[in-house]
């Protein structure tokens, strides 16, 4: 045993044949693999050093924030929000139909199951911002763009999230229900319902938190929002109004953040 | 009321009932004696198509029961079904988890949107007062007790209006005093409105005290029929080849728990002699 001073050294001896040997190999792998995606990332200390004056260059010409630019920002943050419930309330719109489809306990034959799984899994596959860049070059610019990519990204991760969760339900009163004669929407809305409801209000006021996130880069594509005046800052090389831009929208962000934390807290706590 | 002709059903490899036949007359409460593995459940689940038998038919007063979609639905709003773990939807309130017995005999249109029919209303009210839960009506289901959930679910089958009310356990999950408090709403039900009712137990006393007539199964085979009296220890032999494994003994019963153990330990042979000594300490007891 290792003791330096008043402590000894605490790990066990390595058991089986190979010893340390194995760990000594996975570590020379682990470093070996980093090694590589350094490369491949160019990272580079120096350039870093180099760089540092610059992005205190780029820092000092963005403070202080230019409070003036805020009025012309009320619009656009209220247009965030805006965009964010709509993109939520249609991400719902689409996802509860497909989800029961979805849930392997509910979905009439396998086929149906797997097919709907994949449909929600290339819609959360595909990032909002690609999204919103093909809905742009669509219906053009501006926030309906943006609506739109949320609720389609929204609809698959909401979709899955509605699936598991009728997964895990009870099946029992489901079983009670179907043994009284009930039809399949009876079922779902007397027996599936009233079983999910709660997770789903959490995970919806999740998404919104998530989509107002979203909401606010946006309009680095032109779909919309607080990220367009950000954009446009940036390229004026107007620092300080960036800098305001970045002040609203992390206070935005953590007062969704706030909101849905408590509302959450409130509803799981309701629903016992 | 019930006609059930060697009925098969395997589950793969698996032979969970074997050229089962039976009937059950109207009003009459009939008992299914088995142990746990023995084929009760499946014989209830097949009775009402929620397992599909192999082989074999089913008449449920008269009528063949299909596990097509219409013939589902006609069959399922003539029999209900009572289950062990109660089966209520535990956040509905206890009026709307007896109304969903009456789901399908609605439009289901309206009851999308929780219309509910003025009559079946009324009939769910009543069945919740057959027993004697009407002032929990309003109440959120999942704050009631066991016992309570239990007679839910047996307003719950009332209310369907059905010919025969299969029981699957309803009462492995209760204390003895629960459990025939609710095997007796379950009597009372069957004899004020002439309803077969097919009630699988496994504890033998309850199914002397509550069967007009007791069938035995023991692997997936009807190994007895016949009156209670006529359950002698030759027959509870038959049912329980394993020996008996007393799930409740009596209050009076529970000072010699021991010969009870040994019971369920002894091999087949020595069981019908453990249960005579099972008697004499009961009686000096």
């Amino acid at each position: 045993m290792i003791s330096i001073g008043r402590y000894n050294f605490l790990v066990a001896k390595s058991t089986g044949n190979e010893g340390w040997w194995k760990y000594a190999g996975a570590a020379v792998l682990g470093v070996g693999i980093f090694w590589w995606a350094a490369l491949g990332a160019q990272l580079s200390v120096s350039e870093l050093y180099k760089g540092a004056p610059w992005i205190g260059d780029f820092l000092s010409r963005m403070l202080p924030p230019n409070w003036e630019f805020m009025q012309k920002l009320v619009t656009p943050a209220i247009e965030t929000v805006q965009i964010a419930l709509w993109g939520t309330l249609l991400a719902v719109v689409l996802a509860v139909p497909m989800c029961f489809l979805a849930a392997r306990n509910l979905s009439p034959h396998p086929v149906v199951f797997h097919f709907m799984r994949q449909v929600l899994n290339i819609t959360r596959g595909i990032n909002e911002i690609i999204l919103a860049l093909i809905f742009v070059a669509a219906v053009g610019l501006g926030p309906f763009p943006g609506v739109l990519a949320l609720a389609l990204h929204g609809a698959g991760m909401l979709g899955k999230f509605f699936a598991e969760s009728i997964e895990e339900i009870d099946q029992g009163p489901i079983e009670a229900l179907r043994s009284t004669g009930a039809g399949p929407i009876q079922i779902i809305i007397f027996g599936v319902m009233p079983q999910v409801v709660t997770a789903w209000i959490a995970v919806v006021l999740y998404r919104f938190e998530t989509n107002l996130r979203q909401a606010t880069v946006l309009g680095m594509v032109g779909a919309g929002g607080i990220g367009f005046e950000l954009v446009g800052s940036m390229k004026l090389f107007q620092y300080n109004d960036t800098a305001t831009c970045i002040v609203v929208i992390v206070v935005m962000v953590m007062a969704a953040d706030f909101l849905s934390s408590k509302m959450r807290a409130w509803i799981q706590q309701g629903a016992r | 009321m019930i006609e059930v002709r060697n009925l098969t059903k395997r589950y793969g490899d698996f032979e969970a009932l074997h050229d089962v036949s039976l009937t059950a007359a109207k009003g009459e409460f009939l008992v299914i004696l088995g142990a746990s593995g023995a084929g009760k459940s499946t014989l209830l689940r097949c009775i009402n198509h929620l397992a599909v038998p192999t082989a074999g038919e089913i008449r449920v007063d008269g009528e063949l029961s299909r596990g097509d979609r219409s013939g589902l639905r006609a069959l399922r709003r003539d029999v209900a079904m009572i289950f062990q773990h109660y089966n209520v939807v535990p956040r509905l309130s206890v009026l709307k988890n007896v109304l969903t017995g009456r789901l399908g005999s609605m439009p289901a249109f309206l009851s999308w949107f929780q219309f509910f029919p003025r009559e079946d209303i009324a009939i769910a009210r009543e069945c919740l007062r057959r027993v004697e839960l009407e002032q929990k009506a309003d109440v959120r289901t999942d704050t009631l007790s066991g016992g309570q959930k239990q007679r839910v679910g047996i307003a719950r089958a009332l209310a369907q209006q059905p010919k025969v009310i299969l029981a699957d356990e309803p009462v492995a999950s209760l204390d003895p005093k629960t459990s025939r408090n609710v095997l007796r709403y379950l009597q009372q039900a069957s004899r004020d409105s002439g309803i077969t009712v097919i009630c699988n137990l496994h504890q033998v006393e309850y199914a002397r005290e509550f069967g007009q007539r007791i069938i035995g199964v023991a692997a997936g085979r009807i190994v007895f029929d016949g009156r209670p009296d006529e359950l002698t220890d030759a027959a509870l032999h038959l049912i329980y080849p394993g020996g008996i494994e007393y799930a409740e003994p009596d209050a009076a019963a529970e000072p010699d728990a021991a010969p009870a153990v040994a019971q369920a330990a002894n091999p087949a042979g020595a069981q019908a002699e453990t249960h005579a000594t099972h008697k004499l300490a009961l009686e000096q007891s």
